[in-house]
């Protein structure tokens, strides 16, 4: 990828931001390609040293500042001993997957709870229009609002677990890729 | 977190207090039911005709 490339593609990565924080960043990155230029580099060599611009646009969205992604970028380029790659993936054997598999697991359970929940409901509040239930009728609506708030609850708990689940899984994903590519122990 | 979702964390909250006071009513009010139907029922009657039966197989 040459720097009108690979400036086109940080620069359609970077849309959402303000426009004079994309420009500055932008400006940035040309400095880098004319620093790198003058000292002998290829355009591509350049481009491959800063990386994906997906990537690089994720981490000023992030609001890091171009010093220091590329401290970070030299640190990778000096000496990546693979703990981090070592350490995704272990973790995620033991602990990640499963960690996701069981709040998945809760959020399908609480789904199906909420399911036989509107079920009950329905079946109690036929069986009242039905007449079926005559006598213990008090009872059977105490019941019944109960059901309601029980039913309320677990919508509340689904809209809020599958929105967090998405966002936290979103986030465990970048922390992954993060280690696997810079390591531990360096913000 | 978002004014929006903690709207709707106090919404969870309070339906999971009303579900478990209602839950507590509920069921008092099924045992005063099932306690009055018990103590109407005709217990000296069911087991009284089990046990006559019971003692003319014997006899």
């Amino acid at each position: 990828m040459n720097k009108t490339e690979y400036l086109n593609r940080l620069s359609n990565e970077l849309g959402h931001m303000p426009y004079g924080d994309v420009k500055d960043i932008m400006q940035s990155i040309e400095e880098h390609f004319d620093e790198g230029l003058s000292e002998g580099r290829s355009e591509e060599e350049i481009a491959a040293g800063l990386g994906d611009p997906k990537e690089l646009a994720n981490e000023f969205k992030d609001g890091a500042k171009f010093n220091q992604i590329m401290k970070k970028r030299k640190k990778v380029d000096n000496g990546r001993d693979g703990t981090g790659r070592i350490f995704v993936v272990v973790f995620n054997i033991f602990v990640g997957v499963a960690m996701w598999l069981v709040l998945l697991a809760a959020i399908i359970a609480a789904l199906c709870i909420l399911g036989v929940d509107l079920g009950i409901i329905g079946v109690i509040v036929a069986s009242i229009i039905m007449g079926k239930i005559t006598e213990f009728i008090v009872p059977f609506i105490f019941l019944l609002l109960t059901l309601i708030c029980v039913a309320i609850f677990l919508v509340v708990i689904l809209i809020l677990g599958i929105k967090y689940y998405g966002k936290g899984l979103k986030a465990y994903i970048r922390w992954n890729r993060h280690v696997w590519n810079y390591g531990l122990g360096e913000d | 977190m978002k004014k929006g979702d903690i709207k709707l964390l106090i919404t969870g909250a309070i339906a999971l207090f009303m579900a478990c006071f209602l839950g507590i009513i509920t069921l008092i009010v099924f045992a005063v039911k099932l306690g009055g139907k018990a103590m109407e029922y005709d217990w000296k009657g069911a087991f009284g005709n089990s046990c006559s039966t019971n003692a003319s197989i014997e006899d």
